[in-house]
């Protein structure tokens, strides 16, 4: 164990020592291992509104001061449009779901401070269903709101 | 998708107290749902994420599923943003094909 732990130590210095004799070069190499970072968030996979409810961990989110301006009825599914907003202090991110769409998470948001917790976007619906909102606080709270949209013609794979 | 093939269009304008940032990327997100006359399924291609930083610092980053409509448009509201502060905005999707713009708000 002891000789593969300090070879990886042995590894780890001969990089950095390789990184800094590159030069200007460094900083390319240094951002790579921040882009492996940017993964994806498994809810996206899930086809069902629950398993996605659980992957984001918002199961049991209570009702918060979320908006979601929208139309009642939509004529075309292919392009719904609409408006969040969170009046909750401190939301630093904004989960967009509709819960019968064949894939139910749509967006998923991280807002620095001076953004404000709104946005507008447009939407498909496959069908009638609640359009759910999930907001995060910086301390990890977790809120929720649904609003019901009618759908004439469903927005076609969505 | 039409001709114009410009990936981002920006538009970043001042109001009272905050900065209006508009932002179309125009991009057929393909669910992968799909099927063609001939029943073969339509492959998925769509944006997956997206990134908008101000003045250098990155102040939104967005996670996209095909669920957002065909040439993705989104509007926010960014406090405190004065006149010639940067936008930078980029997008890459599940192809690993990527684009990006700025513009200065005004």
């Amino acid at each position: 164990m002891k000789p593969l732990a300090s070879s990886r130590r042995r590894f780890a210095r001969r990089l950095a020592a390789a990184a800094l004799s590159l030069g200007p070069l460094a900083p390319l190499l240094a951002a790579r291992p921040a882009r492996a970072a940017e993964a994806r968030l498994r809810a996206f996979e899930a086809r069902k509104l629950g398993d996605a409810l659980a992957a984001l961990d918002a199961a049991n989110a209570p009702t918060g001061a979320l908006r979601i301006e929208t139309l009642d009825i939509a004529e075309n599914g292919a392009l719904v449009p609409l408006t969040v907003t969170s009046e909750i202090p401190a939301t630093r991110t904004l989960q967009l779901l509709v819960d019968h769409n064949p894939i139910p998470l749509l967006l998923s948001l991280e807002l620095t401070a001076e953004v404000r917790p709104r946005f507008e976007t447009r939407i498909r619906m496959a069908e009638s269903s609640a359009i759910r909102v999930l907001a995060r606080t910086g301390a990890g709270a977790c809120y929720t709101a649904t609003r019901k949209v009618g759908v004439t013609v469903g927005g076609c794979g969505s | 998708m039409s001709e114009n093939t410009a990936p981002i269009r920006l538009r970043a304008r001042l109001a009272e107290g905050y900065g209006e940032l508009r932002m179309l990327f125009i991009h057929p997100m393909e669910s992968g749902l799909r099927k063609d006359a001939e029943g073969r399924t339509i492959p998925a291609h769509h944006i997956t994420l997206m990134n908008v930083a101000v003045n250098g610092r990155r102040v939104i980053r967005g996670e996209l599923g095909p669920g957002i409509a065909a040439n993705p448009l989104f509007a926010f509201q960014i406090e405190g943003a004065k006149a010639a502060d940067l936008v930078e905005v980029s997008w890459e999707d599940n192809l690993g094909q990527r684009a990006a713009a700025n513009t200065r708000f005004a």
